[in-house]
């Protein structure tokens, strides 16, 4: 028998037609002997008609001139940036390239380690890679889709591009490159890590990894 | 230039835009900045959208996120995330006070404009989304990443607690 929490819960979802058609049979029953949830369904319904009423805000009269100027701005802006970081970044891969076989794989934060031992049993670590710094290690529920997530979150990140490195039966690994200040950078590869996390976590189909790495 | 299709989908959708950022960070001012920031990342994004999701959604999404990525910045965003009234079970008697005992119509439609936009973010949104917007469980869970199961508590906690909200200030 359910009580009348319950049943308030079946009153927000009915608000929203969002019930399933035997439970609002059984709703409507209660009602009708029910004081205390007749009570609270009125209430509530007086409640969301007012919420429905409220009006779109007005959008500000200059807001889409602003808005393009903006947007133009950006891209001034961002070619500006691309000339002067352009030859940065070539001169830098070229001394890394030079330089790269006397490199070790840096070490792995604190919190890369703590999820690493957390997914010991039954992963294996990559270790192909060493010329990025891994910033994560993510076990999945289902790869093609939570890799299908990762490139989708792109899209709000547009100062970061992903190259798929390697792919395995169970694996995919990533490097990451970021066209932003240094100070911005560890903020923005924290946000594309914790919105990939809140990204898979309804997935249910077969396990992989995916590994993220940081080209510096 | 902006292309074609970015300005058209800009145009199209700057209201929704704005509305949404305003109901994030409840100022007019940032909603101005978020709104422009959004404007920007769907010119450089929408090359890379791939239709997974709906266009609407994933506007949507990209402004609620780049509405909390600004709060972050601030210090509103822990005060945005306090719930200063008590979500407390709903214990009635029969002669406990009713928005029914709100006479004023017009007084309480303002109220509850007013009342909303101070519950905390994660049940101010959901509700929003749904009542205001009129998104679905499904679209709502798509835009805020969360189990659809969430946004139905949420979305009933948040009339719950509005609902309290304005009680405690009846007739203040």
């Amino acid at each position: 028998m359910k009580n009348c929490n319950e049943y308030f819960k079946d009153i927000s979802q009915l608000l929203d037609n969002e019930l399933p058609p035997e439970r609002e049979k059984e709703l409507k029953k209660h009602l009708e002997t029910c004081h205390r949830c007749e009570r609270f369904f009125r209430e509530m319904t007086l409640l969301t008609s007012y919420l429905k009423g409220i009006p779109q805000e007005e959008l500000p009269a200059n807001l889409t001139f602003k808005v393009m100027k903006a947007i133009q701005r950006k891209k001034e802006g961002k070619r500006a940036f691309n000339l002067r970081w352009g030859t940065i970044l070539g001169l830098s891969l070229i001394l890394i390239f030079a330089v790269s076989s006397y490199i070790k794989p840096l070490e792995e934060s604190t919190q890369l380690m703590d999820t690493a031992t957390r997914l010991k049993e039954g992963s294996k670590e990559s270790t192909t890679l060493t010329s990025g710094r891994k910033v994560k290690t993510m076990k999945v529920n289902s790869l093609q889709e939570s890799s299908k997530i990762l490139e989708d979150l792109l899209i709000e990140f547009p100062e970061i591009t992903l190259e798929k490195k390697e792919v395995k039966e169970n694996e995919i690994s990533y490097f990451i490159t970021i066209t932003a200040p240094s100070e911005e950078s560890a903020l923005l590869t924290e946000k594309l890590v914790s919105e990939l996390e809140k990204g898979v976590y309804s997935l249910q189909n077969d396990s992989g990894i995916i590994y993220l790495y940081i080209k510096e | 230039m902006t292309s074609d299709r970015a300005t058209e989908i800009i145009t199209e959708y700057l209201p929704l835009i704005y509305s949404v950022a305003l109901k994030v960070v409840r100022d007019r001012d940032r909603a101005e900045d978020v709104t422009q920031e959004v404007c920007i990342k769907i010119c450089s994004g929408l090359a890379r959208f791939k239709g997974e999701s709906s266009l609407k959604t994933w506007i949507y999404r990209i402004t609620v996120n780049a509405g909390l990525d600004f709060l972050r910045k601030t210090r509103a965003f822990r005060e945005a995330s306090f719930i200063s009234y008590e979500d407390k079970e709903i214990e009635w008697e029969d002669n406990s006070p009713s928005l029914y005992d709100i006479i004023d119509e017009e007084h309480l439609r303002q109220r509850v404009r007013e009342k909303v936009m101070e519950l905390p973010l994660d049940f101010r949104l959901p509700l929003l989304m749904r009542d205001v917007d009129g998104l679905s469980y499904e679209e709502i869970s798509e835009v805020l990443r969360v189990p659809v199961g969430t946004v139905k508590s949420r979305i009933h906690r948040g009339r719950n607690l509005l609902r309290n909200m304005l009680l405690t200030n009846l007739g203040t």
